[in-house]
């Protein structure tokens, strides 16, 4: 203490007390306040921007749903939302059939099936698919048979959507085949068969039917 | 100033310039209580420079010094001094400068460094001023040796007194009367310092007419010194004798053979090194001068390091610098703190200002949001249906544009026996949803992805065409598909009569020569898969 007297000594213990007050104002109570104001602007920024975020979705979400009301409320009216009854199906083959001017022909169909969607899921609905297997279609040409898929695909409710097809030429077409043609005892000189997915959205909360006919 | 009879503190002073403050003899008994109080009293917080003056000094020139990196130059130089002066506690080295081309010659090109080495034995009287600093408690601003230090105020003074006297000397001699001491002539030689001599007061006293013939008597011992040291005449020499108005009358300038000889007032002397003074006319001690030159260039030109001197000025040099540290520090922090406590005063005027802001984005989202109520349908329900039939309608073929290019690409020559067509949809619509890893990349990375198309067709041409003609227009068939269908990949399955140009065949010619036989149509066929149109 001699060494530097008591005058240094107490002038260093008071800058040093100084100083640590100081340091302490800054470090322990400014800069934690400054820090949590800055962090709370930061959250009131991100809940504005979220806002504006909002607003503008909600703006353009009416735009669209301006926009697609119309295309929705057809949808609706042609089935698009309906579930898939297997005695609807048959009067709707049937009503292409009639539109195709066909005399008729079997077909197959699955059962329901749901193809995942998420946004499908997002409204609380499924996608589901039935496949219809065409087969022996009466067709007396090829373009006969393109005409019909093209009937099946305006004409069938709902969505359709064409999976798979096979037109073979009749293998012997000769004079005898030729005259039962003409007697209308034959109605086809190539084998056509076609397979077609029906796709529809259901509600999610439908239970689904154990029915071999599905829904 | 530290000398043979005692000590003198010197403080500065407005109008003496450097005003004495006290001078105790060390035949006191309490001469450290003394000087202590004194400094105590007087130092007021100012650092006290020692100037030793006493008989005790020892130098040497050392010429010896070979060329070293800077590095190794001062570890040697201080192996030399130990190695001068073994015996002697007190040691330090200052390097000549080599004369300056204004005193008629031009430096040495590379001429080797030289070196001053200075000696002192720790004696009792340093180790009492030691003691009485330590128990006053002032700051230390070094220890000097007075001929050291002084040498530049001796060239000083010579420029400034002979200036448009004749040719620039070589050699000057400073003279002046100490009160700590005797009678102190410094010698300089090219402004570095050849020779010191100190000798003691006699019985004529520190003034008055016999001090005058004291001070001829020994500036003329002096001169035959320096003649020893190769002092010549033609090198020129300038005296200076500090003295009082008094004694300044006694001095016969003429009889003293030299051309550059003047005696000056303490006033005069201080006024030439640019230091203002009065009062000071009769004052016949030259001792004021030397600390005014030191108090001027405000420190020390050889700083000497002393054990006992040390042990008291390290501590307290460490105090300073920590309290300034701390003092910055202070400043620092106090000025980071209010730069902070501003930066949170704004940012807080800025969050009220975000707040209003939000307020009215909420009541406008508000507002917005409440047009859903009225709405028949929720629109989420009329979006994602919308997004649904678009990603149906992307993964439904449509037959026509395919036919037409089918159709394009075959002429009109080839009647198809067989068409297969299948199109399987892109992961999306498939049963599983895509939902295999590799499915839902490929969903993410294309949501146009509109599955593939797969086409298998099977043709035949009239039964006695010839092979090769049959061969050529299937190829020629390939070539055209593979044209109308670019993105297509597009080959044939199975070529008529299973024939291959660079397979194995077997057959006749002339008279062996086999034509085709009943049995199965021979057919080509052909397979197309790609994207759909």
């Amino acid at each position: 203490m001699k060494l530097i007297g008591i005058k240094r000594a107490l002038i260093l213990a008071i800058l040093l007390a100084i100083n640590l007050a100081v340091a302490g104002l800054y470090f322990l109570v400014i800069e934690p306040m400054r820090n949590n104001a800055a962090v709370q602007l930061s959250g009131i920024e991100a809940e504005i921007g979220g806002l504006q975020s909002k607003i503008q979705n909600v703006k353009r979400e009416l735009d669209d749903f301006k926009q697609n009301l119309p295309k929705y409320e057809e949808l609706k009216k042609v089935g698009f939302f309906n579930g898939q009854d297997r005695f609807d199906l048959v009067r709707h083959l049937d009503k292409v059939r009639e539109d195709a001017q066909m005399v008729g022909f079997p077909f197959a169909v699955t059962e329901v099936k749901e193809i995942p969607n998420k946004d499908a899921a997002a409204s609380q609905s499924r996608l589901v698919f039935s496949r219809i297997d065409l087969k022996d279609l009466p067709t007396l040409v090829d373009n006969d048979f393109f005409s019909f898929v093209d009937t099946m695909m305006t004409s069938f409710p709902a969505h359709v959507r064409l999976n798979s097809f096979s037109i073979t030429r009749v293998p012997n077409m000769d004079a005898r085949f030729l005259t039962a043609l003409r007697k209308r005892e034959k109605n086809s000189a190539v084998i056509a068969s076609a397979s077609f997915d029906w796709m529809t959205i259901v509600p999610a909360s439908k239970e689904k039917t154990t029915s071999g006919w599905g829904e | 100033m530290v000398g043979g009879e005692g000590v003198t503190l010197y403080g500065p002073s407005g109008r003496l310039g450097m005003e004495r403050e006290t001078s105790i003899s060390w035949e006191v008994p309490n001469f450290e209580d003394q000087l202590a109080e004194v400094l105590a009293d007087k130092g007021v917080g100012r650092s006290v420079a020692v100037l030793f003056d006493g008989n005790d000094q020892t130098y040497r020139k050392e010429d010896n010094i070979p060329k070293l990196s800077p590095i190794d130059r001062p570890r040697y130089v201080k192996r030399k001094l130990e190695l001068a002066f073994p015996a002697y506690p007190i040691r330090a080295s200052l390097e000549i400068k080599p004369p300056k081309k204004k005193f008629g010659r031009a430096p040495a090109a590379k001429a080797a460094p030289s070196y001053l080495f200075v000696a002192l034995p720790e004696t009792e009287q340093v180790d009492r001023v030691s003691a009485a600093m330590l128990d006053a408690g002032v700051p230390i601003g070094g220890f000097g040796l007075l001929p050291v230090e002084s040498s530049a105020l001796v060239s000083e003074l010579a420029d400034k007194v002979f200036t448009g006297k004749g040719r620039k000397s070589r050699w000057a001699l400073l003279v002046g009367q100490h009160e700590t001491g005797g009678l102190r002539q410094v010698v300089v030689k090219d402004g570095n310092l050849a020779l010191t001599r100190l000798t003691p007061t006699s019985d004529a006293g520190p003034s008055g007419p016999g001090w005058v013939e004291d001070a001829v008597r020994e500036f003329k011992a002096t001169t035959n010194y320096i003649s020893r040291f190769g002092y010549s005449p033609e090198d020129g020499l300038d005296v200076m004798i500090i003295c009082g108005d008094i004694e300044k009358q006694f001095f016969k300038p003429a009889e003293m053979g030299i051309a550059h000889f003047q005696c000056l007032n303490l006033n005069e002397a201080m006024r030439h090194i640019g230091i203002k003074a009065s009062g000071n006319e009769k004052n016949n001690y030259a001792d004021a001068l030397h600390a005014a030159w030191i108090s001027k260039n405000g420190g020390l030109k050889l700083a000497v390091r002393v054990p006992s001197l040390h042990r008291v000025m390290a501590p307290r040099l460490a105090a300073s610098i920590g309290t300034l540290i701390l003092a910055l520090g202070v400043v620092g922090f106090t000025g980071l703190s209010v730069e902070s406590y501003f930066g949170y005063n704004g940012t807080q005027n800025e969050i009220a200002l975000k707040q209003n802001q939000k307020a009215l984005h909420e009541r406008e989202y508000e507002k917005e949001s409440a047009v859903f109520d009225v709405l028949p349908i929720n629109p989420a329900v009329v979006r994602s249906a919308m997004s649904v039939k678009k990603m149906l309608e992307t993964n439904t073929v449509s037959l026509p544009p395919i036919l037409h290019r089918l159709k394009k690409a075959m002429g009109g020559d080839i009647h198809m026996e067989e068409f297969t067509f299948e199109h399987v949809p892109s992961p999306a619509l498939s049963a599983s949803g895509g939902s295999s890893p590799a499915q839902r990349f490929a969903r993410t990375a294309d949501t146009n992805n509109k599955g593939t198309v797969k086409i298998l067709f099977k043709f035949g041409m009239p039964d006695r065409t010839p092979l090769e003609q049959k061969v050529k227009r299937a190829e020629d068939l390939l070539t055209s598909l593979k044209a109308t269908f670019p993105d297509y990949k597009v080959s044939i399955k199975s070529q008529f009569g299973n024939f291959s140009r660079e397979g194995s065949s077997s057959g006749g010619v002339g008279a062996a020569e086999t034509g085709a036989v009943g049995g199965a149509k021979d057919l080509a066929e052909f397979e197309l898969e790609g994207a759909p149109f």
